[in-house]
């Protein structure tokens, strides 16, 4: 179904209606032209990255944390804003309505494949706690995404019915025949005297089946054409699917193997568990590439478990992420490097991206300080270790993801 | 020769710009030069052709207008849009006239203000509406201790388009690791509103409460000395009735909503009622007397458990004695009360979209499941 900006407007009635105070939900000039704005900041977002992580981003700040309008994330949002209209919005640090704005404003459909990488961003829901007022339209806008790619997964596999083409060139020559019969009957009895109109006959005879013969043959290239197009089309899903099926068996053979391909050795001989979960995860990155992210995220989780790792077992977020540190630098020069992107996504802002925030500083070899702020989640809120490998299977696909794009 | 008339003032529709009165302009990041092009400030340059007002008894003096803040109480508008920084939480104050509700907010001001905040798990951070308090603490200040003299004003019954309805409060957590700044908007409006809701339902009524919708806790004040008084059967029936409309107005929510039945001027039935400990509060016999006075006030406080809402009943006495003489009396526990459900900070559950039918093997493989 298109979207309309009457469907975003219904969305952000319905929003504010449950976020505002106001019976009568607030449909002002402002605010619509705010929503516009919004609108077209994430359009924007189907061959910006950055504008799609941005917006999620801006989703994830907490309105009652300490400088949470002074986030990058926000301030990108609210520049687009105050670019359409600098009364839009009524003061700079209304993060709730921006976020209610950017929830209604999300594209319905597919829009490019960089608003993919929502999902990538997933993992940083799941120490959420409390904002209860928001919980409902913000799941409900997670579980419309799931459905969204799940749904879409299904349709690159689809390959369309063929286009059936069947010749109609029948040109029918009788008329040309009939003039010609005429003006040789015409010739024998009256030898060449009057012959013009029946050659003038014979002409447009001939002059009509032609037009008709070239009609028939335009017909035919436009149908030849479509099925060239389609075809395409079918090659490149096709093509897709391909991928997706040979990187769904090169992890499965990876899961299966259990070898480290950086550190040459079986995982099982890595001394530190923590190490195993990094390179884990960092190596089915790399053959999910092409694959749906939420089933090969589970595969490595339970190829952990395999592996004798206790995925159940819980520790606060911070800790995960000193443990990341200190497996970094062990890794030194085998870790693979942030992209230039990411790292300057990451700089700018690191919300809800603590393993890229550690990568960055461990390539720095700079201590975690600061981390409560830069990537301003809850770092004590307790992850198992299964959520750990996920959330670095995910940034590190989102890199991978970015890598290919530059 | 007569003098030309006065230029009209600066005015600004800003809650928060101080500009008109030679402070700070709220936008001022947006327009470095406020008065050049700020478009909330308002000034007709031309010379007013309308005399000025020789009295405003109800708008505020220009030396109220001063501080740097609101200052007064917040109407819909004003409320609603602090509401676009931050999911403030809204506390509803209902009580009949008189029940004692602007006397347990002054007192709660002045008990978080002053940083004998008890069991109430956050501290004093900010308020907008900081002169709305002055003036409710400043009236209490003046109180010489008799009964019968008001403590505070009675809220009056505004007939502006957007009377001021709310008091902010900004509180950060007492937990150190917990650094965010909460808005609490309290809702100080006057009992007879309250009457006129219960007893009929014109649309006035509900527009002017139409925020007991998006409330997330409630103070249900009822005089607890009236309710043992003459007239304790009216008090009880009226309490009940309100408690009854609250409980049918509200929709299902996800999440639950709680409500402190607050029994105020309890000091002065204290040698009647022994109030009980929290754990029993729920229990009619354990308030003794006053249980037996207020027997529809319980039956309701069931119908409002059955919808969903976390009642609890408190005694307390806001003003004891006149303010350098005594304490108040459990006046935080309420508002603890609330604030343990408004403000609960439970995980977000996991994600559970159904696999579409037909999916692959692969494709099926999820992690839903949290650990156990």
């Amino acid at each position: 179904m298109p979207d309309t900006s009457e469907d975003k407007q219904d969305r952000l009635s319905r929003i504010w209606t449950d976020w505002g105070l106001r019976v009568d939900t607030p449909t002002g000039d402002a605010l619509q032209v705010a929503l516009g704005a919004a609108d077209s900041w994430l359009q924007k977002g189907s061959s910006d990255p950055e504008i799609v992580i941005r917006a999620v981003q801006v989703l994830l700040v907490d309105p009652e944390r300490p400088d949470a309008h002074k986030r990058n994330c926000w301030g990108s949002l609210r520049k687009a804003i105050r670019g359409a209209w600098g009364n839009a919005m009524t003061a700079p640090d209304h993060v709730l309505l921006g976020q209610s704005l950017v929830l209604a404003a999300w594209p319905q459909e597919i829009q490019g494949r960089w608003f993919d990488l929502a999902r990538l961003l997933d993992s940083a829901w799941d120490v959420l706690a409390g904002r209860d007022r928001q919980q409902n339209e913000m799941t409900r806008w997670r579980e419309e995404n799931q459905v969204r790619l799940m749904r879409d997964v299904g349709k690159r596999l689809r390959v369309q019915q063929s286009l059936q083409v069947t010749p109609n060139v029948s040109v029918d020559i009788a008329p040309v025949t009939s003039a010609l019969v005429q003006f040789e009957q015409n010739q024998t009895t009256n030898r060449f005297d009057n012959a013009a109109p029946y050659l003038l006959a014979v002409f447009v005879a001939l002059k009509d089946t032609l037009s008709t013969l070239s009609n028939a043959l335009q017909s035919m290239s436009g149908d030849m054409s479509t099925v060239i197009k389609r075809t395409q089309e079918d090659s490149d899903r096709i093509r897709v699917a391909m991928c997706g099926v040979e990187g769904e068996l090169n992890l499965l053979w990876w899961g299966q193997a259990r070898y480290c391909e950086t550190l040459r050795k079986p995982f099982r001989r890595i001394e530190h568990p923590e190490d195993v979960v990094w390179w884990a995860a960092c190596e089915a990155a790399d053959r999910a590439r092409d694959i749906d992210v939420e089933p090969a995220a589970a595969y490595l989780v339970e190829t952990l478990h395999d592996l004798g790792q206790d995925i159940f077992e819980k520790r606060p977020l911070l800790r995960w992420m000193e443990e990341l540190h200190a497996s970094l630098k062990r890794a030194a020069q085998l870790a693979p490097a942030l992209s230039d992107r990411l790292e300057r996504y990451a700089r700018e802002d690191a919300l809800g991206l603590p393993v890229t925030w550690v990568r960055l500083r461990a390539a720095q070899n700079e201590s975690l300080e600061g981390a409560v702020e830069k990537v301003a989640l809850d770092l004590n809120a307790e992850i198992d270790r299964g959520q750990w490998a996920s959330w670095i299977f995910r940034e590190r696909l989102l890199d991978l993801y970015l890598v290919g794009d530059s | 020769m007569s003098l030309p008339l006065p230029v009209e003032p600066l005015r600004c529709r800003h809650p928060d710009c101080t500009l008109p009165e030679g402070g700070r302009c709220a936008r001022a990041d947006e327009f470095p030069d406020p008065l050049a092009s700020c478009p909330e400030l308002v000034r007709n340059d031309e010379p007013s052709t309308t005399p000025a007002p020789v009295a405003r008894s109800a708008a505020p003096t220009p030396t109220e207008d001063a501080a740097p803040w609101k200052g007064r109480h917040l109407d819909l508008l004003e409320a609603d849009q602090l509401l676009q920084r931050s999911p403030a939480r809204v506390i509803a104050v209902l009580g009949a006239y008189d029940a004692g509700k602007t006397c347990l907010l002054a007192s709660f001001f002045l008990q978080i203000a002053s940083g004998q905040r008890g069991p109430f798990p956050y501290r004093f951070a900010s308020s907008r509406t900081l002169y709305g308090f002055q003036a409710l603490v400043d009236r209490a200040n003046q109180w010489s201790g008799k009964e019968g003299e008001d403590i505070v004003g009675h809220t009056p019954k505004e007939q502006s388009e957007h009377p001021g309805q709310f008091l902010h409060l900004g509180v950060r957590p007492s937990k150190a690791s917990d650094d965010r700044h909460l808005d609490i908007l309290l809702s100080d409006v006057p009992g007879e509103w309250f009457t006129e809701w219960t007893s009929r339902t014109d649309a006035e009524a509900r527009r002017r409460l139409g925020f007991i919708e998006r409330s997330d806790g409630f103070v249900v004040v009822v005089d607890a000395a009236a309710l043992l008084g003459a007239s304790g059967g009216k008090v009880d029936s009226n309490a009940g009735l309100l408690l009854r409309r609250l409980a049918s107005e509200l929709r299902p929510r996800r999440t639950p909503r709680a409500l402190a039945l607050v029994f105020s001027k309890f000091d002065r039935i204290l040698d009647r009622v022994t109030p009980p400990s929290i754990e029993n509060g729920l229990q009619r016999d354990a308030w003794g007397l006053l249980g037996k006075r207020a027997a529809r006030i319980w039956s309701a406080i069931e119908q409002a458990r059955e919808v969903g809402l976390n009642v609890m009943p408190f005694a307390v006495s806001a003003f004891p004695r006149p303010l350098g003489a005594g304490q108040p009396v459990g006046v935080m526990v309420p508002f603890a009360h609330i604030m343990a459900t408004a403000d609960h900070r439970d995980r977000w559950p996991r994600l559970s979209p159904s696999v579409p039918e037909g999916a692959t093997c692969f494709a099926a493989l999820r992690r839903w499941e949290a650990a156990p």
